[in-house]
């Protein structure tokens, strides 16, 4: 979930067309968007003939697609081994899942369409055979993926840093505290109904200078507020924590809010993240028989949908654009 | 301010030229004449446009940048007969654009020049092969590649100037020698391959007796210039190259 500091920062809502160049997306974040919201009305996720869900590969393959179209290139950045912080927040979110899938079932037996979506979608889980079919159509599309050594969003963040993308893709804030200079969000995401979100911009240095904040006391809005490797100080929301840290009190109200947060372990994760330079981005052309025989011929996909999107995505990877002689 | 009168066939070529690779535009008059820089929304074509002021039957012009959509003045221009002046002048009261077509009055509202793509910059580019030949030449090698596939190459090797396109089933090849063209230099073997989408719009702006220039080098962009209507407009053309993959 990351820290929920989005009533504080502010974006720039801008067309998908506008933006271009390489984009590092949270591949945890994305996919796991698709899981929860690829669903049917009663909230059944997309599923072949085995009855294996494939939610997740459908959006990879059109977003994936879209995104090229619009003239950026993508690339995925999976999680590696969670921080030991992280370990209380994994463990609380597995005994949410298993709350909302009691609930599912109680809905499912009164029948209650709009009840059983709702409920299926907090029990969205993303398991290891997802992980494992995603990259394997992220290798069939010849898109560049990568696991981190750590935190998906702290490497995305880096490779951001260094110049190697020019954005990070991402619906959490935690890119901002992990010092991405540009943070998109709404990539990745389709609202309700289907319809697309308009992407909404973060730059850093903005939101730093709107705030008339450091990136050490943004990081303190996310630890008052909660973070994925701390609870937060109850009924602190965003706006509060930026009095809190504008009058320099942030360890106070920790210490009596939140007493086992450790904020100088905790900015350092944010500042000094796991991250590695051993990565190589290169946007080949995809292999359009191997994503067939993945998607149509394992996972029942329809083959002219299929081929059309790979398409777009050959155009996108065999056609430069002048921006590179510029 | 800004009241010119111009040939509808050389104003029609010019728009034309440009319309290749996008909807709308910036242009720019100031007292040198009209130009305009554009790019495709993909950033893969590239046009030049540069109509002096001594091309116009009359003109007269301070620095303006007009925000011009190109299909509707196509339409309007369109109204024109063969030999037709028109006549165009910006209504500074409204910030509309008045053209006149022999007793045809069009009033055309303009676009906030500050909502169209930015004009381009121009890259310096260092191309080795320099073709000069005449447009149907090229034309005639792009309607054949078009027949076998959607993208051709164009190159230069031992002293001659080469277009050509493998399909699936079908190869097409036009080889001219040094002395087949009007002009050949190649400091060094070049080739890079292009789309068809965009060289078969671009085509239809090359005119048949225009003398092109065409500059090409090694998985480069390739650029073509070349004049509409015997030397009243000058267009050049720079077009990125697709990537050729293994």
């Amino acid at each position: 979930m990351g820290a929920d500091i989005g009533d504080v920062v502010d974006g720039e809502e801008v067309a998908l067309d506008s933006l271009d160049g390489a984009v590092a997306l949270d591949a945890y974040n994305a996919i796991y968007g698709f899981l929860a919201n690829i669903r049917q009305r009663d909230g059944t996720p997309l599923k072949d003939s085995k009855g294996r869900v494939t939610s997740h590969l459908s959006g990879l393959l059109y977003r994936t697609a879209n995104l090229y179209e619009a003239g950026l290139k993508p690339c995925y950045v999976f999680d590696g081994p969670p921080p030991e912080l992280k370990s209380a927040t994994v463990e609380e979110r597995r005994e949410r899942k298993q709350e909302a899938e009691e609930r599912y079932e109680e809905a499912a037996r009164r029948g209650d369409e709009a009840e059983m979506l709702k409920h299926a979608q907090r029990a969205t889980s993303l398991d290891q055979p997802q992980v494992e079919t995603s990259v394997a159509l992220l290798e069939a599309l010849n898109v560049p993926w990568m696991e981190a050594p750590s935190e998906g969003e702290a490497q995305a963040a880096y490779m951001c840093r260094e110049g190697d993308v020019a954005q990070v893709g991402s619906q959490d804030y935690d890119a901002l505290l992990f010092g991405a200079p540009v943070l998109v969000r709404n990539l990745t995401i389709r609202g309700r109904g289907g319809s697309d979100l308009t992407p909404v911009r973060y730059v850093l240095d903005d939101v730093l200078a709107d705030l008339d904040l450091t990136r050490e006391e943004l990081i303190e809005i996310g630890v008052l507020v909660g973070t994925d490797y701390n609870d937060g100080v109850h009924g602190v929301g965003p706006k509060t924590a930026l009095d809190v840290v504008r009058d320099g009190e942030t360890r106070e109200r920790l210490e009596d809010g939140d007493p086992d947060a450790d904020l100088d372990e905790i900015m350092e994760l944010y500042l000094d993240p796991d991250v590695t330079d051993d990565y190589t981005l290169e946007w080949r052309e995809p292999d359009r028989d191997a994503v067939v025989d993945l998607l149509c011929g394992e996972h029942d996909f329809g083959e002219s949908r299929v081929e059309k999107a790979v398409e777009r995505i050959e155009e996108a990877t065999t056609q430069s654009s002048l921006d590179r002689w510029g | 301010m800004f009241q010119a009168k111009i040939n509808a066939g050389l104003l029609q070529s010019s728009i034309d030229a440009v319309g290749v690779f996008v909807d709308e535009c910036k242009v720019r008059v100031d007292s040198e004449g009209l130009s305009v820089k554009a790019v495709d929304p993909a950033n893969v074509g590239m046009v030049e446009l540069d109509v002096p002021a001594d091309s116009f039957d009359s003109f007269e012009a301070d620095d303006e940048l007009l925000g011009l959509n190109l299909t509707k003045f196509d339409d309007i221009i369109g109204m024109a007969k063969a030999g037709d002046v028109v006549a165009l002048e910006l209504d500074p009261e409204t910030g509309k654009l008045k053209i006149q077509i022999d007793g045809l009055r069009y009033t055309l509202s303009l676009i906030d020049p500050e909502s169209i793509h930015q004009e381009p910059n121009v890259p310096d580019l260092d191309l080795p092969g320099e073709v000069v030949l005449a447009g149907a030449e090229i034309n005639r090698g792009i309607k054949a590649s078009g027949m076998v596939s959607d993208h051709m190459a164009f190159g230069v090797e031992d002293k001659s100037f080469y277009m050509s396109a493998e399909g699936d089933q079908d190869d097409v090849r036009v080889d001219l020698t040094e002395d087949e063209v009007i002009s050949l230099t190649a400091e060094e073997d070049a080739r890079s391959l292009f789309s068809l989408d965009y060289l078969e719009s671009m085509s239809k702006a090359i005119p048949s007796d225009a003398q092109v220039t065409l500059y090409v080098g090694s998985d480069f962009p390739v650029r073509m210039e070349f004049e509409l209507q015997g030397g009243d407009a000058d267009v050049s053309y720079l077009l990125a190259p697709r990537i050729e993959n293994e």
